[in-house]
């Protein structure tokens, strides 16, 4: 391996802008405009699910590019992306009720985005424990790419039936109003949040590529497809 | 939606702790994995 | 175009045949010996019982008819898709039906149906003594009702199927098949026991319809899906 890994580059400028967005997010942000500070939340949680839904769909990419070509590069992406994507998820919904209890009173409400990112959660961690229950590394890697390809999927489908399940409930939802000088805070914690997901992502294949190695000591010619 | 609801600084605290923690805990098992070689069995 | 269409309508005919044949094979085990069927109906049955101890009173326990149903099929579609695939990898069975000149579609095709008609049996013996456990008698028509069971069955199936094809060949698979499962049905239960309350309360707004459409339209998407993993699946560790 090259002595430069471009990730680490990719991290300290992740850390500075983090550092900066947060700070603005805290402190500089009108935030008691609008509704109070709790509206603060919105800046993590937002980001949050912005990351998460990212992760996913590129954990869904590499699945499919990997049930195509069988290349072991892109199963150690989707190992990567995918666990990164439920620390995000984890994350957005722990924000999420830490938002709802102050403004809605409520730690959880069956609403469709709620109800459909708990079940893409639930779907992910599935396949982060498929992955460690199936020893044989091509098994473990088709069988995931398939199991991926069916969760993600699965998103929208759950997302709509919700919609439709609770038509009779109300539905919640963010301020539409937002200030531009909000949007600028959002915008730059979006973006720390992506450069974080992206040094987190390349560091987690990394370490997949190590321990994929390390599984199939005599190397596979690259065309064994699954 | 009502607009002011006050003295709930304790759930942004909370959310931004939250945050960071989650955060900065997966970053350094991500730092740990990555320095520990995988047993050598072959 | 015309000689691609030839060639479509054979590969498509092929595949029905192969299918049938499967399914044949699948349903003939199951006609010989029973035993797995009467064991998931008996596990459903056990559930329903519990369920109805779990609700306080029989008000409760009317409204939560449909959706005790579902559960207990969801529940009994789990064991029975696990053992499906238990008989097949006892002795390499499935390997060798990949070994052969059939298409991978086609086992899906035939074993997700069989799954599905079992599934379909337990819940045609099951519904008519969980309505009378729970003290229910359907508002709506017995066709419609008979219809939300097949097209429930069938969504639990394909998706079941596939994933019960990838537990079984890794360790732990009675915990596994759940986890995964459970998340990918959730359109599926929702719609299969919203549907079957409105047939059997009083349906005000004419819904029930709707959420068989829905069930239909779940079909249509995890069918050909499924189908489609099921082969890479199959074949995957066979190297």
């Amino acid at each position: 391996m090259k002595s430069f890994k471009w990730e680490n580059a990719v991290g300290v400028f992740a850390l500075l802008l983090f550092a900066v967005a947060q700070y603005m997010a805290l402190f500089t942000a009108p935030a008691e405009r609008h509704m109070s500070e709790v509206v603060r939340i919105l800046f993590v949680h937002v980001p949050a699910a912005w990351i998460a839904l990212v992760t996913f769909t590129l954990a869904f990419i590499g699945a499919t590019g990997f049930l195509i070509t069988g290349r072991r590069g892109l199963d150690w992406f989707v190992e990567a992306s995918t666990e990164v994507g439920v620390v995000m998820t984890t994350l957005l919904i722990t924000l999420g009720s830490l938002f709802a209890k102050p403004t809605w009173n409520v730690w959880w409400v069956w609403e469709p985005r709620l109800t459909s990112t708990a079940t893409m959660l639930l779907s992910f961690v599935g396949i982060l424990v498929l992955r460690s229950t199936v020893r044989d590394a091509d098994r473990r890697a088709v069988f995931s790419a398939a199991a991926t390809i069916l969760s993600f999927v699965n998103v929208p489908i759950v997302y709509f039936s919700v919609r439709w399940w609770v038509t009779v409930h109300q539905i919640q939802s963010s301020p539409a109003t937002v200030d531009p000088d909000m949007v600028f805070v959002l915008r730059a914690n979006a973006f720390a949040f992506l450069f974080i997901a992206i040094w987190m992502i390349a560091k987690r294949w990394r370490i997949a590529k190590m321990r994929g190695l390390a599984e199939t000591a005599p190397p596979l010619p690259p065309e064994v497809t699954a | 939606m009502n607009g002011i609801i006050e003295g709930q600084t304790i759930f942004v605290v909370a959310a931004y702790v939250v945050t960071w923690l989650t955060l900065g805990g997966y970053a350094a098992s991500l730092l740990i994995r990555g320095n520990k070689r995988p047993p050598e069995d072959s | 175009m015309d000689g691609l269409f030839t060639l479509i309508v054979s590969y498509l005919r092929q595949l029905a045949r192969q299918s049938v044949h499967v399914y044949r094979k699948d349903m003939l085990v199951e006609w010989r010996s029973p035993s797995r069927f009467l064991g998931v109906l008996f596990f459903a049955f056990a559930l329903i019982f519990m369920v109805a101890f779990a609700s306080n009173t029989t008000d409760v326990m009317r409204r939560q008819a449909g959706g005790s149903i579902w559960i207990g099929l969801l529940l009994a579609s789990t064991r029975s898709l696990d053992q499906s695939f238990a008989a097949e990898m006892e002795h390499g069975a499935l390997e060798g039906q990949v070994l052969w000149p059939v298409a991978p579609p086609a086992i899906f095709f035939g074993k997700a149906f069989a799954n599905a008609s079992i599934l379909f049996v337990v819940g045609l013996v099951l519904t008519p003594f969980a309505l009378a456990l729970f003290d229910v008698t359907p508002r709506g028509s017995l066709l419609e009702l008979g219809a939300f069971l097949f097209f429930g069955s069938t969504a639990l199936a394909a998706p079941g199927t596939l994933l019960t094809a990838i537990t079984s060949q890794a360790r732990g698979s009675s915990v596994l098949l759940p986890l995964l499962m459970f998340p990918l049905v959730v359109p599926i239960l929702m719609a299969a026991a919203k549907g079957t309350s409105l047939v059997l309360l009083p349906d005000v707004m004419d819904q029930s319809t709707a959420w068989l459409v829905a069930l239909i339209v779940f079909n249509v998407i995890h069918w050909p899906l499924s189908a489609l993993l099921f082969g890479p699946v199959v074949e995957g560790g066979t190297h």
